[in-house]
């Protein structure tokens, strides 16, 4: 066997006295897909960062060794001239959120201009236009002359990946690709990792997501506290984690698929009704394109799509935060002119997408979860916080009812948020993205009580989510959402079979069933 | 292809600034119009000056020359057309005539122009390549001590009063380097009241750009432009200026009022031959022409400039553009 | 740890705090601190240096430094907080009104607002001294018609950006009605910056009222107003350079304090995720 690539050992990165990193030793070897797992606040972006020398100001790094060896022989990586030495040449960094990292006020030539002058290349049109197709861009002259600010999200991952491939790395280090991205974009860039190892690349992708990780790792280090707590061949520690911490990742990430419930439809006109829903932004094309979509009573129903289908401007109209351009939209069996918001609110009530954000940072758990209560002057003042406190016992926050926001951690966030949501007792509940906030350990614990509270208080419910994974474990039905139209519309106990349209099929896709296994 | 949509776009955007700027102006002169209306004493006394100020006709001829050119100049109609006939007189550059010179109130502004745009200029540049070095050097580590040091030395800049700092300097100056107290506009006379203007005005300027440096070197773009190899210089100059700059235009155009708000005070101290010292000069005097001249002239450049800027932010930074077109 | 305690924000503003509050108390106390009247002539020898027995020296008619600058304080300051409180309510208003009215009425509001933010308040000030005369009410009441605009523009920005906040917006859509979205969700987000842009600007009021006295054309001598003293001691500025010292610290004082106090809460709502804008 080779000698690795990078050699890592005792490393250590402190913030005033107190350890991110400590004592992490790590060898990464040529052609091996390496990835970094770990839960936020284990200091798996810490690590990165001290990969690729750039730990922010007050941190302290220190290392016994940090040693890259290259073609034209070792280097010491001890000091930021040695780093600037192999950045761009022998150490390429993939970015979290692609649209993010690129300079927005350059042109893409220009910046593929200047990522190959730091390579060491002496840049041409030729070559600009060679880098740009590589990066899956059939028309380099079309994309070169535009402000990297313009390009899409999708435009943006290809040229983000294309500038850090393009001088062939001997380490190529991948942050966690931001949930921003859709499920495709995502298998995009794992198939440009694999790709990159293939070629003889040590690659190092850091992440909390083991279905990523299961699909694409040869060794897998988990990160926990600051320590690496396991390490070994991805098969052996994904099947078999030993270490607590990796079990409840890999647990996190599993399909709940004992629990899917069964298909069920019910009676009467439903609590929500959909017809022929239109919506268009100034200067876009149609968002929603007509869209129809019935919920039943005590029915769960799942919208699936990308980024950028429609899903939120759809539930953005559906709780009266935006006025449809057209079409019929029915909230148990009363349009919102007849009945007003005001009213119709009180049935419908939703889990938004940002836990942390969409709670007044000002006031107290028990505060939030009675404000609908106050918003709607729903009984007396003691029997409101009564309530109150009544639904954080329920959520698991029984004790924290005197806590701001602030004070407490998404997770708990996200169960405030759920308990303020039933608090009137709505018909229909509406979960926007519930757990993409969430770290992959704390999801099954919310998917766990929503969907018992939706069965407990036999409400019906609509999810919204890009994860295949959590519709399934929640809602009776899934419906897919491509372009402003509902493409799929099936039980969700019947999608993987039935599935037909081509989005299904992609989604389902990267979304595979089943035990981690070995590639 | 893309070029010609590029200068459509320039263009488009250069006009609708045209188009804001003539409509604010439209505005601001009701407003100045509404002051001078308002204010005791109207047009003839702005003529005539206060009743029996003149010395060459007696008490009854100046009352029947009064109502005559009150007739004249419309003040027996309506306001709506007093003010209209006002905006035609104004639009003409037909301001009166100054009481103690008797000269067109526009000849002797006119005149003094040049001493205040090179005052207002040469402070403009102080505070601007102040703000860049300081911001510069406290952005490379926030909260190190070059950072203190300088935020320290920035809030006591913000809290001398320009009247202090200028006649402090000036003695100090005068006696130390012997700086001419007295005399024309020249290069000799300028940099001292140019360093008050440029002081008073830097640490506004300096926080802003330092607050847009710092959140902008820690953006992804950043970092990743760090990963490919980029020297902390290109990377300050490449990569970071531009996006960091886009806000400090807007400040560009406050920062001229506050400077033209302290050449009042600089240019009376220094005696600098500018537009304000003549107009605090005309104030003292109850020079009525000059005082609304001078008020038309202020709104005319601040309106100017901030449509200017605005322009000029949408044509740097096409983000900007994007947003406003509800693109982005 | 000290450097993190200067970078809260806090000390600055404690700071702040202080030397407005000593400038306050000094004001208020005035008769009490100063044996001397301000008003009366000869109390000591014409323009004697600082002594014992008069602290900051005297003026040109023997009038005693000190309590000049003390008694002077009072005109000052009251004058000040005065216009600031009729600025700050009237502007905050009207902004929230503007962002609550919308569409049409929002735009051309917002382009007032621009114009007259962008104005030289000491312009405006200079222009209404010189159609009604000097007088610090003039100067004051030119001050007024220009200042309130900073805080309604401040204002329909934050009513505007707090609306669209995910928690104001997931108020909404649970039930939230107009004056509880007011109340929970703007309000908190709204005093801050409001407050900071409250220091902000009386650090302006004062050195444009204190400016335009010391031009003449503000309060008149002989009142003991710091802007008058400035002026009278101009006269006197190669011979007896304390006649400007003296108020001239006095102003540059309380104007440090109020810019500190700024300056020190905007770091503090800054670490609390609270942007002030500019």
């Amino acid at each position: 066997m080779t000698a690795p690539v990078l050699s890592v050992s005792a490393l250590t990165v402190a913030y005033a006295e107190r350890p991110v990193l400590d004592g992490i030793d790590l060898d990464l070897s040529a052609g091996r897909v390496h990835v970094v797992l770990g839960a936020s606040g284990s200091g798996k972006s810490t690590l990165l960062r001290a990969l690729i020398g750039m730990v922010p100001a007050p941190g302290r790094v220190s290392a016994r060794r940090l040693l890259l060896r290259t073609a034209g022989g070792e280097i010491e990586l001890s000091t930021p001239d040695a780093w600037r030495r192999v950045h761009g040449r022998h150490v390429g960094l993939i970015a979290q959120d692609p649209a993010q990292a690129l300079t927005p006020l350059r042109r893409v030539a220009s910046l593929v201009r200047e990522a190959d002058r730091l390579a060491g290349g002496a840049p041409d049109r030729v070559r600009m236009e060679q880098v740009l197709r590589a990066a899956g861009f059939a028309d380099p002259g079309a994309v070169a002359s535009r402000y990297c600010f313009e390009l899409s999200g999708g435009m943006a991952q290809r040229l983000g990946v294309g500038l850090a491939v393009a001088p062939r790395p001997s380490v190529l280090l991948a942050d966690e690709p931001s949930t921003a991205l859709d499920g495709i974009a995502r298998a995009r860039l794992a198939a440009t990792l694999r790709e990159m190892a293939g070629g003889g690349t040590a690659v190092v992708l850091v992440t909390h997501d083991v279905a990523l990780a299961t699909g694409l790792a040869d060794d897998v280090t988990v990160l926990h506290d600051g320590r690496i707590v396991e390490a070994g061949s991805a098969a052996d520690v994904l099947a078999a984690p030993r270490h607590e911490a990796t079990r409840r990742l890999v647990d996190g990430a599993r399909p709940r698929t004992a629990a899917a419930p069964a298909t069920r439809r019910g009676t009467g006109a439903g609590v929500l009704s959909v017809r022929g829903l239109r919506k268009r932004y100034r200067g876009t094309g149609p968002v929603l394109d007509g869209v129809d979509l019935d919920v039943a009573d005590s029915e769960v129903v799942g919208i699936a799509g990308r980024s950028g289908a429609g899903k939120t401007t759809l539930l953005r109209c559906l709780i009266g935060l935006e006025r449809p351009d057209g079409g019929e939209l029915r909230i148990a069996g009363r349009t919102p002119a007849e009945a007003r918001w005001r009213p119709l609110r009180r049935l419908v009530q939703i889990v938004p997408q940002d836990p942390r954000a969409s709670l007044n940072p000002w006031r107290t758990a028990r505060e939030l979860a009675a404000d609908p209560l106050d918003a709607h002057r729903i009984g007396t003042r003691a029997q409101r916080r009564a309530r109150a406190d009544e639904l954080l016992d329920r959520v698991g926050l029984a004790g924290l009812a005197h806590r701001r926001p602030g004070e407490l951690s998404t997770g708990q966030c996200q169960r405030v948020a759920i308990a303020r949501a039933l608090a009137v007792r709505p018909r229909l509940l509406v979960a926007d993205e519930p757990v993409t906030a969430l770290d992959a350990p704390l999801r099954r614990g919310i998917l766990d009580l929503l969907g018992d509270l939706v069965r407990e208080q036999g409400m019906a419910a609509l999810v919204i989510s890009h994860d295949l994974y959590v519709l399934e474990a929640l809602c009776h039905r899934i419906a897919v959402l491509d372009a402003g139209r509902i493409v799929e519309d099936l039980p969700a106990a019947a999608i993987r079979d039935d599935g037909a349209h081509p989005l299904t099929r992609a989604l389902i896709a990267c979304h595979p069933t089943g035990e981690p296994h070995d590639r | 292809m893309a070029d010609r949509r590029a200068w459509t776009r320039a263009a488009a955007v250069v006009a609708r600034g045209v188009a804001t700027a003539a409509g604010l102006l439209l505005v601001a002169s009701v407003l100045v119009f509404a002051l001078v209306r308002a204010a005791p004493g109207d047009a003839v006394d702005v003529e005539f000056g206060e009743s029996g100020a003149s010395a060459l006709l007696s008490p009854e001829e100046e009352a029947v020359a009064r109502a005559q050119r009150a007739r004249e100049l419309g003040l027996d109609r309506g306001v709506p057309e007093q003010y209209v006939r006002w905006l035609e007189r104004v639009v003409r550059l037909d301001l009166g005539t100054s009481f103690r010179t008797g000269r067109p109130v526009v000849d002797e502004i006119g005149e003094r122009l040049a001493a205040s745009a090179a005052l207002g200029g040469a402070g403009f540049l102080v505070a601007f390549a102040g703000a860049w070095l300081v911001a510069l050097l406290s952005a490379r580590r926030p909260g190190g001590p070059v950072d203190h040091a300088l935020r320290l030395l920035s809030l006591t800049a913000t809290a001398v009063p320009t009247f202090l700092l200028g006649s402090l300097g000036l003695r100090y100056a005068a006696e130390w380097v012997g700086y001419p107290v007295a005399g024309e506009a020249s290069w000799r006379r300028l940099w001292l009241p140019a360093l008050v203007l440029g002081v008073g005005a830097m640490p506004v300027v300096a926080r802003l750009l330092r607050a847009s440096l710092i959140s902008e070197y820690g953006r992804p773009y950043a970092l990743a432009a760090r990963a490919r190899g980029a020297s902390p210089a290109r990377l300050t100059f490449r990569h970071v200026t531009r996006p960091a700059f886009a806000p400090l235009l807007t400040l560009a155009g406050l920062t001229l009022s506050s400077l033209v708000a302290a050449s009042v005070i600089t240019e009376v101290i220094f005696s600098w031959p500018g537009v304000s010292e003549y107009a605090v000069a005309a104030i003292s005097a109850k020079d009525y022409p000059v005082v609304q001249a001078y008020l038309l002239l202020v709104v005319v450049v601040v309106v100017v400039v901030n449509r200017a800027v605005d322009v000029l932010q949408h044509l740097l930074d096409p983000r900007v553009a994007h947003a406003a077109e509800g693109v982005a | 740890m000290r450097a993190t305690r200067w970078g809260t924000g806090y000390g600055l503003f404690a700071v702040g705090v202080v030397l407005v509050g000593l400038v306050v108390a000094l004001a208020v106390a005035a008769p009490l601190i100063s044996r001397y009247d301000p008003a009366t002539q000869g109390v000591g020898p014409a323009l004697a240096g600082p002594s014992v027995e008069h602290w900051l020296g005297t003026d040109r008619f023997g009038r005693d430094l000190a309590a000049r600058v003390f008694h002077g304080g009072r005109t000052t300051l009251l004058a000040t907080a005065g216009a600031l409180a009729l600025v700050v309510s009237v502007g905050t208003l009207v902004g929230a009104a503007v962002a609550a009215l919308g569409s049409i009425v929002d735009r051309l509001a917002r382009q007032l607002f621009d114009l007259l933010v962008a104005f030289p308040v000491m312009v405006v000030a200079l222009a209404l001294v010189g159609l009604w005369g000097p007088s610090l009410g003039t100067a004051l009441a030119g001050v007024l018609i220009v200042l309130w605009a900073p805080f309604a523009r401040l204002s329909r920005s934050l009513v505007r950006t707090a609306l669209s906040e995910p928690s104001a917006v997931a108020a909404r859509a649970l039930g939230a009605g107009r004056w509880r979205l007011l109340r929970y969700e703007v309000w908190p987000r709204l005093r801050g910056p409001v407050l900071v842009l409250a220091a902000v600007e009386a650090a302006q009021l004062i050195g444009v009222v204190a400016g335009l006295s010391f031009l003449g054309l503000g309060a008149q001598p002989p009142s003991a107003e710091w802007g008058a003293m400035l002026q009278e001691g101009r006269a006197a500025l190669w011979s007896a350079p304390h006649l400007v010292l003296a108020p001239g610290i006095a102003v540059l004082a309380t104007v440090l304090g109020l810019t500190c106090m700024a300056e020190g809460l905007r770091d503090m709502l800054d670490r609390a995720g609270q942007a002030v804008p500019e």
